[in-house]
Protein backbone atom coordinates (compact mmCIF):
# COMPACT_ATOMS: atom_id res chain seq x y z
CA UNK A 1 0.00 0.00 0.00
CA UNK A 2 1.59 3.48 -1.13
CA UNK A 3 0.07 6.50 1.18
CA UNK A 4 0.65 9.68 -0.10
CA UNK A 5 2.52 11.86 2.31
CA UNK A 6 3.45 15.04 0.20
CA UNK A 7 1.36 15.66 -2.84
CA UNK A 8 2.34 19.28 -4.44
CA UNK A 9 -0.22 20.35 -6.98
CA UNK A 10 0.26 22.89 -9.85
CA UNK A 11 2.47 24.92 -7.72
CA UNK A 12 4.00 28.07 -8.28
CA UNK A 13 6.02 30.05 -6.49
CA UNK A 14 7.05 33.59 -6.59
CA UNK A 15 8.83 36.21 -4.81
CA UNK A 16 9.84 39.65 -4.52
CA UNK A 17 12.99 41.01 -6.41
CA UNK A 18 13.08 43.94 -4.20
CA UNK A 19 10.83 44.40 -1.07
CA UNK A 20 8.82 47.41 -1.31
CA UNK A 21 10.67 49.21 1.94
CA UNK A 22 8.47 52.19 2.69
CA UNK A 23 4.35 53.05 1.93
CA UNK A 24 5.55 55.25 -0.46
CA UNK A 25 6.87 52.04 -2.27
CA UNK A 26 3.55 50.12 -1.67
CA UNK A 27 1.22 53.17 -2.62
CA UNK A 28 2.92 53.21 -6.02
CA UNK A 29 2.76 49.17 -6.26
CA UNK A 30 -1.40 49.35 -6.62
CA UNK A 31 -0.40 51.30 -10.25
CA UNK A 32 2.91 49.00 -10.84
CA UNK A 33 3.70 45.71 -9.47
CA UNK A 34 6.85 44.97 -8.34
CA UNK A 35 9.39 42.93 -10.07
CA UNK A 36 8.93 39.29 -9.07
CA UNK A 37 10.92 36.54 -9.73
CA UNK A 38 9.38 33.08 -10.25
CA UNK A 39 11.43 30.73 -8.46
CA UNK A 40 8.95 27.31 -9.34
CA UNK A 41 6.58 27.22 -12.00
CA UNK A 42 3.85 24.50 -12.44
CA UNK A 43 5.11 21.25 -10.55
CA UNK A 44 3.52 18.88 -9.41
CA UNK A 45 5.07 16.41 -7.37
CA UNK A 46 4.12 13.27 -5.25
CA UNK A 47 6.18 11.69 -3.00
CA UNK A 48 5.09 8.30 -0.43
CA UNK A 49 5.64 7.51 2.85
CA UNK A 50 8.91 5.72 2.91
CA UNK A 51 10.37 7.39 0.15
CA UNK A 52 13.87 8.59 -0.81
CA UNK A 53 14.16 11.34 -2.87
CA UNK A 54 16.89 13.26 -4.52
CA UNK A 55 15.76 16.76 -5.73
CA UNK A 56 18.43 17.89 -8.26
CA UNK A 57 19.45 20.54 -10.13
CA UNK A 58 22.06 23.49 -11.23
CA UNK A 59 21.69 26.55 -8.51
CA UNK A 60 18.56 29.08 -8.57
CA UNK A 61 16.45 26.38 -9.83
CA UNK A 62 14.06 26.22 -6.80
CA UNK A 63 15.56 23.51 -4.68
CA UNK A 64 15.47 25.53 -1.45
CA UNK A 65 12.21 26.83 -2.57
CA UNK A 66 10.59 23.32 -2.75
CA UNK A 67 12.10 22.35 0.62
CA UNK A 68 10.21 25.16 2.22
CA UNK A 69 7.00 25.10 0.57
CA UNK A 70 6.74 21.49 1.76
CA UNK A 71 7.96 22.38 5.13
CA UNK A 72 5.26 25.15 5.39
CA UNK A 73 7.67 28.23 5.78
CA UNK A 74 6.55 29.62 3.38
CA UNK A 75 3.30 29.59 0.90
CA UNK A 76 2.79 28.88 -2.79
CA UNK A 77 1.65 31.58 -4.99
CA UNK A 78 -0.75 29.30 -6.93
CA UNK A 79 -1.23 25.50 -6.23
CA UNK A 80 -1.40 23.56 -3.47
CA UNK A 81 0.88 21.64 -0.70
CA UNK A 82 -0.41 19.67 1.38
CA UNK A 83 1.53 16.85 3.84
CA UNK A 84 0.44 14.35 6.04
CA UNK A 85 2.57 13.50 9.39
CA UNK A 86 5.64 15.58 11.02
CA UNK A 87 8.01 16.79 9.47
CA UNK A 88 11.87 18.06 9.87
CA UNK A 89 13.72 20.50 7.99
CA UNK A 90 17.34 21.05 7.83
CA UNK A 91 16.93 24.10 5.59
CA UNK A 92 20.22 25.79 6.96
CA UNK A 93 22.02 23.82 9.64
CA UNK A 94 22.71 25.91 13.19
CA UNK A 95 19.48 28.42 11.75
CA UNK A 96 17.74 29.59 14.91
CA UNK A 97 20.80 29.06 17.24
CA UNK A 98 21.77 31.41 20.08
CA UNK A 99 25.35 31.55 20.06
CA UNK A 100 25.42 32.94 23.66
CA UNK A 101 23.13 30.41 25.04
CA UNK A 102 25.20 26.82 25.97
CA UNK A 103 24.50 23.86 23.89
CA UNK A 104 22.02 22.53 26.05
CA UNK A 105 19.70 25.80 25.93
CA UNK A 106 19.70 25.31 22.26
CA UNK A 107 19.18 22.21 22.09
CA UNK A 108 15.82 22.56 24.31
CA UNK A 109 15.21 25.95 22.11
CA UNK A 110 15.30 24.03 18.37
CA UNK A 111 14.39 20.97 19.52
CA UNK A 112 10.77 22.88 20.65
CA UNK A 113 10.58 24.38 16.89
CA UNK A 114 10.51 20.88 16.01
CA UNK A 115 7.53 19.81 18.23
CA UNK A 116 8.98 17.96 20.62
CA UNK A 117 7.76 18.19 24.36
CA UNK A 118 10.29 19.44 26.83
CA UNK A 119 10.62 16.04 29.09
CA UNK A 120 11.39 13.97 25.96
CA UNK A 121 14.01 16.88 24.62
CA UNK A 122 15.79 16.22 28.36
CA UNK A 123 15.71 12.32 27.90
CA UNK A 124 17.30 12.56 24.43
CA UNK A 125 19.98 15.52 25.43
CA UNK A 126 22.27 13.04 26.45
CA UNK A 127 22.10 10.95 23.08
CA UNK A 128 21.66 13.77 20.67
CA UNK A 129 25.50 15.38 21.78
CA UNK A 130 26.45 11.58 21.50
CA UNK A 131 25.30 11.42 18.78
CA UNK A 132 27.44 14.75 17.17
CA UNK A 133 30.03 14.06 20.03
CA UNK A 134 30.43 16.94 21.57
CA UNK A 135 29.21 15.58 24.93
CA UNK A 136 32.22 17.89 26.79
CA UNK A 137 30.96 20.89 25.31
CA UNK A 138 26.96 20.49 26.44
CA UNK A 139 27.58 23.72 28.82
CA UNK A 140 29.38 25.76 26.79
CA UNK A 141 28.15 28.74 24.70
CA UNK A 142 27.69 28.01 21.10
CA UNK A 143 30.10 30.76 20.14
CA UNK A 144 32.68 28.74 21.69
CA UNK A 145 32.03 25.89 18.74
CA UNK A 146 33.61 25.13 15.64
CA UNK A 147 31.31 25.06 12.52
CA UNK A 148 31.15 21.22 12.64
CA UNK A 149 30.58 20.79 15.71
CA UNK A 150 27.61 23.45 14.92
CA UNK A 151 26.54 21.92 11.95
CA UNK A 152 26.82 18.04 13.92
CA UNK A 153 24.77 19.12 16.60
CA UNK A 154 22.19 20.44 14.43
CA UNK A 155 21.97 17.82 12.15
CA UNK A 156 21.72 15.13 15.31
CA UNK A 157 18.64 17.47 17.04
CA UNK A 158 16.59 17.24 13.72
CA UNK A 159 17.23 13.37 13.72
CA UNK A 160 16.48 13.01 17.05
CA UNK A 161 12.82 14.34 16.51
CA UNK A 162 11.18 11.12 15.23
CA UNK A 163 10.34 13.07 12.04
CA UNK A 164 7.91 11.08 9.35
CA UNK A 165 9.29 13.30 6.77
CA UNK A 166 13.13 14.50 6.93
CA UNK A 167 13.79 17.35 4.56
CA UNK A 168 17.66 17.52 4.06
CA UNK A 169 19.33 20.98 2.17
CA UNK A 170 22.32 20.41 1.29
CA UNK A 171 23.71 20.34 4.79
CA UNK A 172 25.22 17.33 4.93
CA UNK A 173 28.25 18.43 3.48
CA UNK A 174 29.51 20.38 6.32
CA UNK A 175 31.25 17.37 8.89
CA UNK A 176 34.21 15.92 7.76
CA UNK A 177 34.37 12.46 6.08
CA UNK A 178 33.63 10.25 9.36
CA UNK A 179 30.86 12.19 10.74
CA UNK A 180 29.33 12.01 7.10
CA UNK A 181 29.33 8.82 7.26
CA UNK A 182 27.39 8.51 10.34
CA UNK A 183 25.08 10.56 9.17
CA UNK A 184 24.53 8.79 6.10
CA UNK A 185 23.95 5.95 7.63
CA UNK A 186 21.63 7.32 10.26
CA UNK A 187 19.73 8.79 7.05
CA UNK A 188 19.51 5.29 5.64
CA UNK A 189 18.48 3.80 9.21
CA UNK A 190 16.00 6.36 9.10
CA UNK A 191 14.76 5.27 5.77
CA UNK A 192 14.47 1.68 6.32
CA UNK A 193 12.21 2.38 9.74
CA UNK A 194 9.55 4.30 7.58
CA UNK A 195 10.95 7.58 7.64
CA UNK A 196 10.21 9.59 3.92
CA UNK A 197 13.31 11.34 3.19
CA UNK A 198 13.36 14.26 0.87
CA UNK A 199 17.30 15.53 0.01
CA UNK A 200 18.32 17.97 -2.00
CA UNK A 201 21.86 17.57 -3.44
CA UNK A 202 24.27 17.73 -6.24
CA UNK A 203 25.41 14.26 -5.30
CA UNK A 204 23.96 11.00 -5.62
CA UNK A 205 26.30 8.35 -5.55
CA UNK A 206 26.34 7.33 -2.15
CA UNK A 207 22.59 6.10 -2.60
CA UNK A 208 22.26 5.69 -6.05
CA UNK A 209 20.60 2.15 -5.53
CA UNK A 210 18.59 3.62 -2.73
CA UNK A 211 16.70 6.29 -4.51
CA UNK A 212 12.95 5.62 -5.25
CA UNK A 213 12.77 9.00 -7.18
CA UNK A 214 14.44 12.22 -8.41
CA UNK A 215 12.76 15.36 -9.44
CA UNK A 216 15.41 17.22 -11.62
CA UNK A 217 14.35 20.96 -11.43
CA UNK A 218 15.81 23.20 -14.55
CA UNK A 219 16.42 26.96 -14.54
CA UNK A 220 13.48 28.12 -17.18
CA UNK A 221 13.69 31.14 -19.32
CA UNK A 222 11.90 34.04 -16.82
CA UNK B 1 2.50 21.23 10.21
CA UNK B 2 0.06 21.37 12.97
CA UNK B 3 1.18 22.45 16.34
CA UNK B 4 -0.68 21.35 19.75
CA UNK B 5 -1.13 24.13 22.35
CA UNK B 6 1.24 22.33 24.81
CA UNK B 7 4.49 22.93 22.27
CA UNK B 8 2.94 26.47 22.12
CA UNK B 9 3.39 27.24 25.41
CA UNK B 10 6.62 25.51 25.49
CA UNK B 11 7.57 27.41 22.49
CA UNK B 12 6.37 31.30 24.32
CA UNK B 13 8.46 30.27 27.59
CA UNK B 14 11.45 28.54 25.90
CA UNK B 15 11.99 31.94 23.98
CA UNK B 16 11.31 34.31 27.04
CA UNK B 17 13.82 32.32 29.05
CA UNK B 18 16.37 32.82 25.96
CA UNK B 19 15.29 36.22 26.43
CA UNK B 20 16.20 36.90 29.67
CA UNK B 21 18.87 34.82 29.82
CA UNK B 22 20.79 36.58 26.78
CA UNK B 23 20.17 39.96 27.44
CA UNK B 24 22.23 39.67 30.79
CA UNK B 25 24.37 36.94 29.44
CA UNK B 26 27.92 38.49 29.44
CA UNK B 27 27.60 41.36 31.82
CA UNK B 28 29.08 40.94 35.03
CA UNK B 29 26.03 41.86 37.62
CA UNK B 30 23.73 39.76 35.72
CA UNK B 31 20.29 38.70 36.27
CA UNK B 32 20.94 41.08 39.40
CA UNK B 33 20.03 43.77 36.83
CA UNK B 34 16.21 42.74 36.58
CA UNK B 35 16.23 44.33 40.52
CA UNK B 36 18.77 47.31 40.43
CA UNK B 37 17.41 48.88 37.20
CA UNK B 38 13.95 50.13 38.79
CA UNK B 39 15.84 50.56 42.33
CA UNK B 40 18.84 52.74 40.48
CA UNK B 41 15.10 54.65 38.97
CA UNK B 42 13.31 55.06 41.99
CA UNK B 43 16.63 56.52 43.88
CA UNK B 44 16.90 58.34 41.09
CA UNK B 45 13.54 59.75 41.28
CA UNK B 46 13.98 60.30 44.99
CA UNK B 47 16.77 62.42 45.01
CA UNK B 48 15.16 64.72 41.99
CA UNK B 49 12.08 64.87 43.81
CA UNK B 50 12.64 65.52 47.44
CA UNK B 51 15.04 68.00 46.94
CA UNK B 52 15.08 69.60 43.72
CA UNK B 53 11.73 69.43 42.30
CA UNK B 54 9.26 69.81 44.93
CA UNK B 55 6.06 69.34 44.12
CA UNK B 56 3.23 68.67 46.75
CA UNK B 57 1.06 65.95 45.93
CA UNK B 58 -1.01 65.31 48.72
CA UNK B 59 0.75 63.14 51.91
CA UNK B 60 2.21 60.44 48.98
CA UNK B 61 5.90 61.39 48.60
CA UNK B 62 5.84 62.38 45.19
CA UNK B 63 9.04 59.96 43.64
CA UNK B 64 6.39 57.00 45.34
CA UNK B 65 3.79 58.56 43.25
CA UNK B 66 5.50 58.96 40.16
CA UNK B 67 7.26 55.92 40.34
CA UNK B 68 4.01 53.94 40.37
CA UNK B 69 3.25 55.06 37.19
CA UNK B 70 6.65 54.33 35.80
CA UNK B 71 6.11 50.66 36.77
CA UNK B 72 3.19 50.67 34.38
CA UNK B 73 5.08 52.38 32.05
CA UNK B 74 8.10 50.95 31.72
CA UNK B 75 6.34 47.26 31.29
CA UNK B 76 4.39 48.84 28.32
CA UNK B 77 7.43 50.78 26.83
CA UNK B 78 9.97 48.25 26.62
CA UNK B 79 7.56 45.21 25.38
CA UNK B 80 6.86 47.33 22.52
CA UNK B 81 10.22 48.32 21.86
CA UNK B 82 11.34 44.92 21.92
CA UNK B 83 8.06 43.35 19.25
CA UNK B 84 9.09 45.98 17.39
CA UNK B 85 12.34 44.68 16.41
CA UNK B 86 11.87 40.63 17.25
CA UNK B 87 10.62 39.43 14.54
CA UNK B 88 13.64 41.37 12.68
CA UNK B 89 16.26 39.80 15.10
CA UNK B 90 14.72 36.39 14.51
CA UNK B 91 14.92 36.44 10.86
CA UNK B 92 17.10 33.42 10.21
CA UNK B 93 14.88 31.52 12.18
CA UNK B 94 11.36 32.85 10.37
CA UNK B 95 12.98 31.96 6.98
CA UNK B 96 14.18 28.67 8.25
CA UNK B 97 12.08 26.95 10.26
CA UNK B 98 8.79 25.96 10.75
CA UNK B 99 6.44 27.43 13.71
CA UNK B 100 3.99 29.49 15.38
CA UNK B 101 5.53 32.62 14.25
CA UNK B 102 3.35 34.26 16.98
CA UNK B 103 5.38 32.84 19.84
CA UNK B 104 8.07 35.47 19.26
CA UNK B 105 6.79 38.64 20.06
CA UNK B 106 4.55 37.24 22.58
CA UNK B 107 7.65 35.58 24.46
CA UNK B 108 9.58 38.92 24.42
CA UNK B 109 6.16 40.37 26.72
CA UNK B 110 6.21 37.32 28.66
CA UNK B 111 9.72 37.87 29.57
CA UNK B 112 8.75 41.52 30.86
CA UNK B 113 6.45 40.44 33.10
CA UNK B 114 9.17 39.17 35.77
CA UNK B 115 10.54 42.86 35.33
CA UNK B 116 6.79 44.17 35.94
CA UNK B 117 6.50 41.96 39.03
CA UNK B 118 10.47 42.94 40.38
CA UNK B 119 9.90 46.60 40.20
CA UNK B 120 6.02 46.51 41.74
CA UNK B 121 7.66 44.68 44.73
CA UNK B 122 10.40 47.39 44.92
CA UNK B 123 7.61 49.50 44.56
CA UNK B 124 5.91 47.86 47.69
CA UNK B 125 8.55 47.72 49.61
CA UNK B 126 9.18 51.56 49.18
CA UNK B 127 6.32 52.25 50.22
CA UNK B 128 5.92 49.80 53.26
CA UNK B 129 9.56 51.45 54.38
CA UNK B 130 8.22 54.82 54.01
CA UNK B 131 5.63 54.51 56.86
CA UNK B 132 2.67 53.66 54.78
CA UNK B 133 0.55 50.53 55.28
CA UNK B 134 0.06 47.88 52.86
CA UNK B 135 -3.35 46.98 52.26
CA UNK B 136 -4.63 43.48 50.73
CA UNK B 137 -5.34 45.27 47.68
CA UNK B 138 -1.69 45.67 46.56
CA UNK B 139 -1.43 42.15 46.51
CA UNK B 140 -4.60 41.42 44.47
CA UNK B 141 -2.85 43.73 42.04
CA UNK B 142 -0.71 41.73 40.72
CA UNK B 143 -4.16 40.31 38.87
CA UNK B 144 -4.91 43.99 38.07
CA UNK B 145 -1.68 43.83 35.47
CA UNK B 146 -3.66 41.62 33.82
CA UNK B 147 -5.69 43.82 31.38
CA UNK B 148 -2.37 45.16 31.23
CA UNK B 149 -0.05 42.14 29.42
CA UNK B 150 -3.39 41.45 27.37
CA UNK B 151 -3.48 45.25 26.01
CA UNK B 152 0.65 45.35 25.51
CA UNK B 153 0.56 41.67 23.98
CA UNK B 154 -2.50 42.68 21.43
CA UNK B 155 -0.45 46.28 20.68
CA UNK B 156 2.81 43.83 20.70
CA UNK B 157 1.66 41.50 18.11
CA UNK B 158 0.71 44.33 15.47
CA UNK B 159 3.51 46.36 16.00
CA UNK B 160 5.59 43.51 15.06
CA UNK B 161 4.14 42.66 12.06
CA UNK B 162 3.82 45.64 10.78
CA UNK B 163 7.77 46.77 11.57
CA UNK B 164 8.65 43.50 9.77
CA UNK B 165 6.95 45.02 6.40
CA UNK B 166 7.02 48.32 6.83
CA UNK B 167 10.68 50.20 8.53
CA UNK B 168 8.79 53.48 8.67
CA UNK B 169 6.49 52.04 11.57
CA UNK B 170 9.55 51.96 13.59
CA UNK B 171 9.83 55.43 14.06
CA UNK B 172 5.66 56.29 14.15
CA UNK B 173 6.14 54.26 17.24
CA UNK B 174 8.76 56.18 18.81
CA UNK B 175 6.52 59.20 18.48
CA UNK B 176 3.10 57.92 19.33
CA UNK B 177 5.14 55.92 22.70
CA UNK B 178 5.90 59.74 23.50
CA UNK B 179 2.41 60.72 23.15
CA UNK B 180 0.99 57.95 25.13
CA UNK B 181 3.23 58.56 27.73
CA UNK B 182 1.80 62.52 28.01
CA UNK B 183 -1.46 61.25 27.72
CA UNK B 184 -1.47 58.75 30.67
CA UNK B 185 -1.69 60.15 34.31
CA UNK B 186 2.22 58.93 34.99
CA UNK B 187 3.58 62.21 35.95
CA UNK B 188 0.26 63.79 37.26
CA UNK B 189 -2.61 63.01 39.19
CA UNK B 190 -5.38 61.67 37.28
CA UNK B 191 -7.62 63.87 39.03
CA UNK B 192 -5.92 66.81 37.62
CA UNK B 193 -7.03 66.35 33.94
CA UNK B 194 -9.69 68.81 32.86
CA UNK B 195 -13.44 67.45 32.83
CA UNK B 196 -14.07 67.37 29.07
CA UNK B 197 -10.69 64.88 28.97
CA UNK B 198 -11.66 62.65 31.72
CA UNK B 199 -12.73 59.91 28.57
CA UNK B 200 -9.30 59.40 27.73
CA UNK B 201 -8.54 58.11 30.46
CA UNK B 202 -11.12 55.50 30.69
CA UNK B 203 -10.15 54.46 27.17
CA UNK B 204 -6.52 53.93 27.89
CA UNK B 205 -5.38 50.74 29.89
CA UNK B 206 -2.20 52.74 30.95
CA UNK B 207 -4.09 55.01 32.64
CA UNK B 208 -6.53 52.87 33.63
CA UNK B 209 -4.24 50.15 35.27
CA UNK B 210 -1.92 53.29 36.99
CA UNK B 211 -5.22 54.79 38.32
CA UNK B 212 -6.01 51.23 40.12
CA UNK B 213 -2.66 50.32 41.01
CA UNK B 214 -3.06 54.12 43.30
CA UNK B 215 -6.36 53.07 44.54
CA UNK B 216 -5.37 50.07 45.99
CA UNK B 217 -1.61 50.78 46.70
CA UNK B 218 -2.69 54.31 48.40
CA UNK B 219 -6.51 54.37 49.44
CA UNK B 220 -6.46 50.63 49.82
CA UNK B 221 -9.59 50.10 47.18
CA UNK B 222 -9.35 47.84 44.31
CA UNK B 223 -11.73 49.66 41.94
CA UNK B 224 -13.03 46.00 40.37
CA UNK B 225 -15.35 48.94 37.43
CA UNK B 226 -11.74 49.65 36.48
CA UNK B 227 -10.87 46.27 36.38
CA UNK B 228 -13.06 45.25 34.64
CA UNK B 229 -13.08 47.92 31.94
CA UNK B 230 -9.29 47.85 31.30
CA UNK B 231 -10.06 43.59 30.72
CA UNK B 232 -12.51 44.14 28.21
CA UNK B 233 -10.61 46.77 26.01
CA UNK B 234 -7.31 44.25 26.82
CA UNK B 235 -9.30 41.57 25.66
CA UNK B 236 -10.37 43.02 22.37
CA UNK B 237 -6.73 44.36 21.67
CA UNK B 238 -5.62 40.76 22.03
CA UNK B 239 -8.14 39.31 19.71
CA UNK B 240 -7.78 41.71 17.08
CA UNK B 241 -3.59 41.93 17.89
CA UNK B 242 -3.81 38.10 17.43
CA UNK B 243 -6.45 37.96 14.37
CA UNK B 244 -4.11 40.61 12.18
CA UNK B 245 -0.88 38.44 12.94
CA UNK B 246 -2.25 35.37 11.98
CA UNK B 247 -3.65 36.75 8.18
CA UNK B 248 -0.17 38.13 7.65
CA UNK B 249 2.07 35.63 9.52
CA UNK B 250 2.50 33.55 5.99
CA UNK B 251 3.01 36.54 3.79
CA UNK B 252 5.72 37.73 6.55
CA UNK B 253 8.12 34.82 5.88
CA UNK B 254 8.78 36.65 2.06
CA UNK B 255 9.05 40.44 2.90
CA UNK B 256 11.04 40.15 5.81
Amino acid sequence: MKTPVIRIDHVSKEYYLEKPQNIKGWAKRLFRPFDTYEALRDISLTIYKGQFVLINGPNGSGKTTLLKLIAGISEPTQGTVRTVGKIAPLIELGAGFNYELTGRENILINATILGIPKSIIVKRTLSIVQFAEISEFLDVPVKRYSTGMVARLAFSIAVHSNPDILLLDETLAVGDKSFWKKSINEVDRLRRSGVTIVWVSHFDDYFKTKIDKVVYLTKAKQ
Amino acid sequence: MTFNSQIYFQLISVFARREIMSRYRGSILGILWIVLYPLAVAVILNYVFSYIFRIPIGEIPYFLFVFSGLVVWSFFEQSIHLSKDCLVWNRELITKAAFPKSSIPLSYIISKILDLIISYLILLGLYGGSGFSIGIQSICLIFGFLPLVLFTSGIGLMVSMANAIFKDIGKTIELLLMVIFYASPIIYSHTSVPAKYTVLLYINPLSLTIMNLRSSLFEHVFRLDLFLLNLLIGAISFIVGLYLFLKFEKKMTDLI
